[in-house]
C-alpha cells in the first residue's frame, strides 16, 4: 500500500472518529462536500473579444455616418469613398506583401485563439472545498517537505503530468533519498490523484555539508 | 467571463481571422505571381474606388444606417459583456417573503472566511470573494500557503471552513474554487535572543 493511500485512509478514519465521538457540536465530517469550480483562466480569448468589439463598434460608426450622409442627414463624404480615394489603385507590390503577411499573421492568430483546447492547470485536492494547486504550488510543497528532511542541504523540484521530481543535495547518506520520497508522498497526498515522486539528490561538497547540516 | 461569453468570442474571432488569413495569404501570392500562375484571370489591379457604385444605390443610405446602428448595440453589449462584474453583492437568505427579506452582504462573508483562514496554520495571507457564475454562487478564494505547511491537515481544515460558510449562509448551491498558492520561500520566525 503507499504511503498515499496510507495516508488517505488514517485522516478518514480520523474522521469517522470525530463523528461518533462528538455527536452534539457539528463535526468537520458532518459537512457536505463543496462543489468544485473549475478555474476558467480566460487567457487570449477575453482580451481578443475585447479588441474585437471595439473593432466592431468602429465598423458600426463607419456605417451609420456613411449611411446618413447618403440619406443628407449629415453634411461630407462618405469616409469608405473618402478612404478608397485616398488608397487608389491597388497593384501587387512588395508594400502590398508585407500587409498582406501581416494580415496572415493576425489571422492565424485569430484561428488559433477559436480553436485552441481551454488549459486546466488545476490540480484538485481530495478534502473538497474548490481546494486546488497549480504544478508550481505542488513543486513548493515537495521542495518545503524535503526540505525538513534530515540530510538534506537544499532541495529543488518541479511538477509535470503527474509527476513531481525533487533534486535535492544531501549529506551523503544513501538513506535520505527513501525518506524524501516518503515525506513528499505523505505531504502531497492530499491530492486527489496522488502523484508520483522522483527523486534524485546528489552529494554536497564536503565543506557544505559540514557546515550545512540541519 | 461566463462560458457563452467566451464561445461568442471565439466564435468570431474564427469568423474574422479565417477571411484575414486568406486575403493575407492571397495578397503574397499575388505579389509572387503564384496566384496568376493559378488563376489565369487573376486582375493586374484592384480599384477601391468602386466602392462608389456601391454607396449610389439607392438602398444604401437605408441598409447602412439600420445596420450600423444594431451592430454598435451588439458591439456594446459584447463590450459591457466583458466588464460586467461578477461579484454577487447581497444574498438573499431563505425565510424571505411578504413580510420582509433577509438578506446577507457577500463581501462580509468573503471577508469573514478570508479572516478565519487567516488563522489557520501555515497560512500567511488569504483573500476571497463571492461571484455568480452560471447562476450559481462561487466562493472564490486565494490561500497564500507556507511551503512547510501541512497540506493534508490544511487542506482538511478549508474545506471545513468553506462548507461551513456555505451552510451559514444557506446557499446549498455554492460551489468553491479555492486556490492555495505556495510561496516561493518558507516564512521563518525571529530567532529569539
Amino acid at each position: 500500500m503507499s504511503a498515499a493511500t496510507e495516508s488517505r485512509r488514517t485522516r478518514a478514519r480520523h474522521a469517522d472518529a470525530s463523528v461518533g465521538d462528538a455527536p452534539v457540536e457539528a463535526p468537520a465530517a458532518a459537512h457536505e462536500p463543496v462543489p468544485f469550480a473549475q478555474p476558467r483562466p480566460a487567457g487570449p480569448v477575453g482580451w481578443v473579444g475585447i479588441v474585437l468589439a471595439v473593432i466592431v463598434l468602429a465598423v458600426a460608426v463607419v456605417l451609420v455616418h456613411d449611411g446618413l450622409v447618403t440619406l443628407g442627414v449629415l453634411d461630407g463624404e462618405p469616409w469608405v469613398v473618402a478612404a478608397a480615394d485616398a488608397v487608389g489603385l491597388i497593384t501587387p507590390t512588395w508594400q502590398l506583401a508585407l500587409v498582406g503577411a501581416v494580415l496572415a499573421l493576425v489571422g492565424l492568430r485569430l484561428l488559433v485563439i477559436a480553436v485552441a483546447r481551454r488549459r486546466r492547470p488545476a490540480i484538485p485536492l481530495a478534502a473538497g472545498g474548490g481546494e486546488y494547486l497549480l504544478g508550481v504550488d505542488a513543486a513548493r510543497l515537495a521542495s518545503g517537505a524535503a526540505s525538513q528532511v534530515d540530510g538534506v542541504l537544499d532541495a529543488r523540484s518541479t511538477w509535470g503530468r503527474g509527476t513531481v521530481r525533487v533534486d535535492a543535495t544531501t549529506d551523503g547518506d544513501p538513506a535520505t533519498d527513501e525518506r524524501i520520497r516518503t515525506v513528499v508522498t505523505e505531504r502531497l497526498a492530499a491530492l486527489a490523484d496522488a502523484p508520483r515522486v522522483v527523486v534524485r539528490s546528489r552529494r554536497a561538497r564536503s565543506d557544505a555539508a559540514d557546515g550545512g547540516a540541519r | 467571463m461566463n462560458r457563452g461569453l467566451r464561445a461568442v468570442n471565439r466564435v468570431v474571432a474564427f469568423v474574422v481571422g479565417l477571411p484575414l488569413a486568406v486575403a493575407g495569404v492571397a495578397a503574397v501570392l499575388w505579389w509572387t505571381g503564384t496566384l496568376s500562375d493559378a488563376w489565369p484571370q487573376t486582375s493586374g489591379a484592384l480599384d477601391p474606388r468602386r466602392v462608389q457604385e456601391v454607396v449610389d444605390t439607392e438602398w444604401f443610405g437605408a441598409v447602412a444606417t439600420a445596420g450600423g446602428i444594431v451592430l454598435a448595440l451588439l458591439a456594446l453589449w459584447w463590450l459591457a459583456a466583458h466588464l460586467a462584474s461578477p461579484r454577487a453583492g447581497t444574498l438573499r437568505l431563505p425565510g424571505s417573503g411578504a413580510d420582509g427579506r433577509l438578506t446577507l452582504d457577500g463581501s462580509a462573508l468573503a471577508g469573514h472566511v478570508a479572516e478565519q483562514a487567516r488563522r489557520l496554520p501555515g497560512v500567511v495571507g488569504a483573500r476571497s470573494v463571492i461571484d455568480r457564475e452560471g447562476g450559481r454562487h462561487v466562493l472564490v478564494s486565494t490561500l497564500q500557503v507556507d511551503p512547510e505547511a501541512d497540506l493534508p491537515v490544511l487542506s482538511d481544515e478549508v474545506a471545513t471552513l468553506v462548507a461551513r460558510a456555505r451552510d451559514v449562509a444557506e446557499l446549498p448551491g455554492m460551489a468553491a474554487r479555492t486556490r492555495l498558492a505556495v510561496q516561493r520561500r518558507a516564512r521563518r520566525l525571529p530567532r529569539v535572543r
